[in-house]
């Protein structure tokens, strides 16, 4: 009982994962239009999105963060 | 399956590497001396004779690495900010190569929370140092009541948070490439990890150095406006 | 893994540190080499602008001096003229001098030769008459035949004479 409340309360942390998900994915999809449209400025819109795309793992990173404790602590 | 868990249980205690009159001496400062030495004694190689005319290859190179890294620091802090581009570069270099360091065996110093705190609290540090030194011990204060006095609360909160967040996402992200690393040498211990070594020890590492240098400088940039 | 202790405080001296050893041994030196370089090639730059303008002052004196010269030579070459010049005509003056002179003293020669064989002829002419009285005086007759032959003797001594 304890132990699968906690493998759903982890399960619930790293759900977190979705915003990341979605953010990379709107950021990936905005980037690829910029190359699109300005071919000559590939290298500068690929250091922003390596960037942004750091910036939004962050919040997938926190819930596996918050998981792990989770785990780690109560078990 | 619960083999697993204890192996990765193992591997992710750090323990103390040695003691030393009672005080457990953990494995990321170890770790850090040896990179401190080898650097020390590279750079004291590297730097040994160097030539004003025609310099050889290797301090072509050193020079490249040198300035473009320095380029780095100096881009993302801005011509008011240069004096601090050698902390932030010295950081860069020590997070790259602290990132990098599992692929020679040794645990990262960073997946020990003791190091990315230590980071993020000098970095809070640096970031209020040189607002302080930008405006004056008054108007860094008035700072925290803009653009509203009703958010000075949450201002105030940041001083928190910044450093938290900057030591958790390194933290986290580089703990999280150790646990699956760990994870598929666990499942397929040859041929494998190398390709997925490249991204998550690599790419990811050398990523999150300069995510975390970046958002010190922005920080930095900011409470100096 | 996630707890706080002591090595945080170890972690920032070593991080203090590692910054310290990287600024003194990595980023100076480096940094140095690289303003010495910079500072060289300012200093070369310089040099080959110093060097370019000398140069062109040199190319102006030479220019100027090869002015002198062609000025100087102009003015040997004029003086040489004139000095040719006026030897030319000194030259000249004196061969006119000297004909004249010529010219003076055989005129005078002449003059003295005519005078001479005048005073000669004169002689010869009062001799011949006085002959020709002596003569005349032998043989009173034959006037005409006489002076004939006088005109004769006469024009015979001029011939000889001249």
């Amino acid at each position: 009982m304890n132990t699968t409340l906690i493998a759903i309360g982890a399960g619930i942390a790293v759900l977190t994962g979705i915003g990341a998900g979605v953010g990379i994915g709107i950021a990936t999809s905005k980037a690829t239009e910029a190359v699109a449209r300005q071919p000559e400025a590939e290298g500068k819109i690929t250091k922003l999105l390596l960037l942004g795309s750091a910036l939004a793992e962050a919040t997938a990173i926190y819930g596996f963060v918050i998981g792990l404790l989770i785990i780690i602590l109560l078990s | 399956m619960g083999n697993l868990g204890e192996a990765l249980r193992e591997e992710l205690n750090c323990e103390s590497a040695l003691t030393i009159g009672g005080i457990g001496i953990s494995e990321s400062v170890v770790v850090t001396w040896i990179i401190m030495a080898v650097v020390l004694v590279l750079s004291l190689i590297l730097t040994r004779n160097l030539k004003v005319e025609h310099p050889g290859k290797r301090q072509l190179l050193l020079e490249q690495a040198v300035t473009s890294l320095e380029g780095i620091t100096e881009g993302i802090l801005g011509p008011e900010g240069k004096q601090y581009a050698a902390y932030l570069t010295s950081v860069l270099l020590y997070l790259g190569i602290a990132n990098l360091i599992g692929i020679f065996g040794f645990k990262p110093p960073t997946k020990d929370m003791n190091v990315t705190a230590a980071l993020a609290i000098m970095s809070i540090i640096l970031i209020e140092y040189a607002g302080i030194h930008r405006k004056g011990v008054k108007r860094w204060f008035k700072s925290f009541a803009e653009p509203i006095a009703l958010i000075a609360p949450i201002n105030v909160l940041e001083l928190v948070i910044k450093p938290l967040s900057l030591c958790m996402r390194l933290f986290g992200n580089v703990l999280g490439a150790f646990v699956i690393m760990e994870l598929i040498e666990y499942i397929v211990p040859v041929g494998v990890p190398v390709v997925f070594s490249m991204y998550f020890d690599i790419f990811d590492g050398l990523i999150q150095a300069y995510v975390f240098v970046f958002l010190t400088g922005l920080f930095m940039k900011e409470a100096m406006e | 893994m996630l707890r706080l202790d002591i090595n945080l405080l170890f972690t920032i001296i070593n991080l203090l540190i590692w910054y310290l050893l990287i600024k003194k041994f990595l980023f100076k030196p480096v940094n140095n080499i690289i303003a010495k370089r910079e500072e060289a090639i300012e200093g070369r730059y310089r040099e080959a602008e110093q060097a370019k303008l000398e140069a062109g002052q040199q190319k102006e004196k030479y220019e100027a001096l090869k002015n002198g010269i062609q000025d100087e030579k102009d003015q040997v070459m004029k003086k040489a003229q004139e000095d040719a010049r006026a030897a030319y005509q000194q030259i000249v003056e004196e061969a006119n001098r000297k004909a004249g002179q010529i010219i003076d003293d055989s005129k005078k020669t002449a003059e003295l030769e005519h005078t001479k064989m005048v005073s000669r002829a004169e002689k010869e002419i009062r001799s011949l008459l006085f002959s020709a009285a002596s003569e005349g005086m032998q043989k009173e007759e034959n006037n005409s035949e006489l002076y004939d032959k006088f005109l004769t003797k006469a024009g015979e001594s001029e011939h000889a004479e001249s």
